[in-house]
């Protein structure tokens, strides 16, 4: 059966919930509706995986819904935690592949040709936009997918300043890589990418004889990336932490990370006091592992972690002492930073289903879930246009991957992509999607249950398909 | 009546080079690679001159029409962006969801009905500062607002414009709003009638095709007035919702780019090219739009010691511009200088709150002030006659 019901069957759906009223119909009351006028009774097994399910992918496809009730959803969770399932699928492999081809690598961004930078900024954005989107749509390991969107926002680079653009693949490709795995790795992976210390200007920051290093990777390693602006941290701290991270630089011969003894100096911090508890036992590029490893274990890390996963996967209204997101700093903690064992609590916990409250789509998810139920995925010889439809429909939408300017990331709750201009501009990209799809982004109005070109439109811009 | 602009600058903008105290020993002291050359400046008194690149502003100051707030910011300034932000856009240190203007707005709901109260250009979020209120939006240009196929530009392409045809059937918004009507996600439904109001207020004042057929997006004749690149294109589109029938009262413009941290430059380089933008945005603005005032602002200043990357990390008290017929023009407010640091920052002993509230007051004419901008305490400023 297909996931999506045409407006006629909501509407209908959405008077059986009216009668209904007094059950919980937090989300989703239409489908309960028709369930439950069908079978008597709520199948809420169903509704209930199918609820988890939609959170942990980009849309629960039958196949998809077929598979998982039996197989089980958390052998399904085990099966997205191992890494192999990122090969699963062949076809999306190559896809992928040619999508990485598109993209310029280091030693080609050595020209000092400005039309051929240009070339490959351009690139480099439409590449990355096209492995977001297609990869949310099609790839076979989708909740690493949905993961990379929250850890893109939560560790954000963004490609508008130049540099920092030729570097952003990889360090979305770094982002994919370590998803799942212990949080103070991907602090230390993050910290030494050349994306992030050209981003936040550490590349440059020294402190040795009268230099004063640099602040800004300091601040938002502690405000943005670990502990919060609550955490504890004062403004002696930040000065203390960019001393700490003073030499961490590029090599100027390949472009990578490279450690500068020389411009690294701790200053008076090692006789002044502590940073959220840390003292450094040497200097040296040590001392930044170390504190990256402590912040990575910070009790206000933790729970602060714990909210933003349950914000985005589960309810952006939850609060901090929620059973849940307390239950979840506690397994961070016990997994030793291990953000997979989060996931799966979030998504199996017996709480999910109570706590659960419908989310506007962003953008990005907007339209990768229109073509993951609509469409297949474009064959490789496409995909020079698939790209720049994608992200020129991503710019009107206002989401196009790693181009949010601040370090703060694509803001998530609902409000945020909720002004009228925002949905004028959904509707919009939505219309262009039903009646005058892009080349290699067509849909099957059969596969949304729909008879014609209007019913298309009306069921891509109702609740089923914009919110989550 | 006249009615307001707000430009934002996004990162915290150097006060000390938009206007700096360019003779100043402690300036030239702390800044060894990157002071203002004193002869560069334009000068606007015996202690500051403007940016060399603001040769607009410039004018305005010599014609009495612009204000100068220097050390300006606001009491427990955070050097934190994001809370500095939401500081400054609620109006209140309390940071309320609501912003200020949108109170104003919300307070105010009876002298017009109209969605285009409040217009923020070259974004599809609210800003902060209108949220509160159901007179306000935010979109790219006016040509966004209306319903048909998307078109976008190549992103190579500078001016990021996007067509949009009609197509089909259209989207028939009535039956939307009936499909959403049982929605869950209250936010979302009223963003759904928000929309189907902004369309229906374009669509009645004939404002649907702003420019000829075939063009789009920003004004498409004299683009280099507003400035080069996408701020040009902001201002431009500001100036068209400005120009049209809509009952807008307040335009918002969000400028990026001003969180200098590394190579800022001085007489060219990086903060030129902002300052650049900005000054001819402003003045082709103000030409266009004589009944206008403008207040210029941002979350903080930059520290006033250089750092090793030849920029400046966050400070404290920055520089507030206000432009306009109305302004009591020049320097206003205290300037305590540079001897003694507030911990190496400018300190806030201007009241950015203050400007907020002289301009609710004044230009806004807000029957609640104290609900618009609360618990204002600092000296008045009278930026505005």
């Amino acid at each position: 059966m297909d996931p999506t019901l045409s407006r006629r069957r909501l509407l209908q759906s959405v008077a059986l919930a009216g009668l209904a009223s007094g059950c919980t119909t937090r989300r989703l009351s239409g489908r309960r509706g028709t369930r439950s006028s069908s079978t008597g009774a709520p199948d809420t097994s169903t509704d209930d995986l199918r609820l988890r399910l939609e959170r942990a992918t980009y849309g629960a496809t039958p196949a998809l819904l077929a598979e998982v009730s039996a197989m089980g959803f958390g052998k399904w969770i085990d099966r997205q935690l191992d890494p192999a399932t990122r090969t699963k699928d062949k076809s999306f492999t190559r896809l992928n592949a040619a999508i990485d081809a598109t993209m310029p690598d280091l030693a080609e961004l050595r020209t000092r040709d400005k039309v051929a930078k240009a070339g490959y900024r351009r690139s480099s954005i439409e590449g990355i936009t096209a492995r977001t989107v297609l990869g949310a749509a099609y790839a076979p390991d989708q909740l690493r997918q949905r993961m990379v969107d929250l850890l893109a926002d939560r560790l954000h680079v963004a490609v508008s300043q130049t540099p920092v653009v030729y570097y952003v693949p990889a360090y979305d490709a770094m982002l994919r890589d370590h998803a799942f795995g212990r949080f103070s790795d991907l602090l230390v992976e993050m910290a030494r990418h050349p994306a992030m210390l050209l981003f936040l200007d550490n590349a440059t920051s020294r402190a040795d004889g009268d230099h004063v290093p640099n602040e800004n990777f300091g601040r938002e390693l502690m405000e943005l990336h670990t502990v919060g602006l609550d955490g504890g941290y004062d403004e002696v701290d930040v000065g203390e932490v960019a001393h700490v991270f003073s030499g961490w630089s590029l090599d100027r011969a390949t472009g990578g990370y490279a450690f500068k003894p020389k411009r690294h100096s701790l200053g008076g911090f090692a006789t002044r006091g502590d940073v959220l508890g840390w003292r450094p036992r040497g200097d040296g590029e040590a001392a930044g592992r170390e504190l990256l490893e402590h912040l990575a274990r910070h009790p206000a890390t933790e729970a602060r972690l714990a909210l933003l996963m349950a914000r985005r996967f589960v309810s952006e209204d939850i609060r901090a002492d929620d059973r849940l997101v307390i239950e979840a700093a506690r397994v961070y903690r016990e997994h030793d930073t291990e953000l997979g064992p989060v996931l799966r609590h979030l998504l199996t916990s017996d709480r999910f289903p109570a706590a659960a409250t419908s989310m506007l789509r962003r953008p990005v998810d907007l339209v990768a879930t229109t073509l993951r139920r609509g469409a297949d995925a474009p064959t490789p010889d496409r995909l020079d246009h698939v790209s720049t439809n994608l992200s020129g429909l991503l710019r009107v939408l206002g989401q196009v991957p790693y181009c949010w300017p601040a370090p703060n990331g694509y803001p998530t709750p609902t409000a945020a992509w909720a002004s009228a201009g925002a949905i004028i501009a959904r509707w919009n990209a939505m219309t262009t999607l039903a009646h005058a799809a892009p080349a290699g982004l067509a849909l099957d109005p059969s596969r949304f249950d729909a008879h014609d070109e209007q019913d298309l439109l009306l069921a891509l811009c109702g609740p089923d398909i914009q919110l989550v | 009546m006249t009615r307001l602009a707000i430009v934002f600058l996004r990162g915290g903008a150097d006060g000390l080079s938009l206007l700096s105290p360019a003779d100043d020993a402690d300036y030239r002291r702390l800044r060894p690679t990157q002071a203002l050359d004193p002869a560069a400046v334009h000068r606007v008194d015996d202690t500051f001159g403007l940016h060399p690149a603001a040769r607009r502003l410039a004018g305005f100051a010599h014609a009495g029409r612009l204000a100068m707030i220097p050390a300006c910011g606001f009491a427990g300034q955070t050097r934190s962006h994001f809370q500095a932000q939401a500081t400054l856009e609620a109006g209140s240190e309390a940071n309320t969801i609501t912003g200020w203007v949108g109170r104003h707005l919300a307070a105010t709901a009876g002298r017009t009905a109209s969605p285009f109260r409040g217009v923020a250009v070259g974004t599809v979020s609210l800003p902060a500062t209108f949220r509160g209120t159901s007179d306000a939006l935010g979109t790219p240009d006016l040509s966004s607002l209306r319903l048909g196929v998307l078109r976008p530009a190549r992103a190579r392409q500078k001016a990021r414009r996007v067509t949009i045809t009609p197509a089909g059937p259209g989207l028939d918004t009535a039956a939307v709003l009936a499909d959403w009507s049982s929605s869950p996600s209250k936010v979302a439904v009223a963003g759904a009638n928000a929309a189907v109001a902004v369309l229906d207020r374009i669509r009645s004042s004939g404002s649907e095709h702003p420019e000829p057929e075939g063009s789009s997006g920003v004004v498409a004749a004299g683009e280099d007035e507003f400035g080069p690149g996408e701020a040009g294109s902001v201002f431009a589109a500001g100036s068209q919702v400005l120009d049209a029938d809509l009952g807008t009262e307040v335009l918002m413009i969000d400028l990026g780019g001003w969180d200098t941290h590394n190579a800022q430059g001085t007489t060219d380089g990086r903060f030129a090219e902002l300052v650049g933008s900005l000054d001819k945005g402003l003045g082709a603005l103000l030409d266009r739009h004589d009944d206008l005032c403008i207040v210029v602002m941002t979350e903080f200043g930059r520290r006033v010691a250089e750092n090793a990357s030849g920029g400046f990390d966050h400070g404290r008290g920055s520089v507030a511009l206000v432009l306009g017929n109305r302004v009591n023009g020049g320097v206003r407010g205290s300037w305590p200088g540079l001897a003694a640091l507030d911990d190496g920052d400018v300190p806030a002993a201007n009241d950015l709150r203050v400007v907020q509230a002289e301009i609710a007051e004044t230009v806004l004419r807000t029957p609640k002030l104290d609900q618009v901008v609360p618990g204002v305490a600092g000296p008045r400023l009278d930026v505005v006659g």
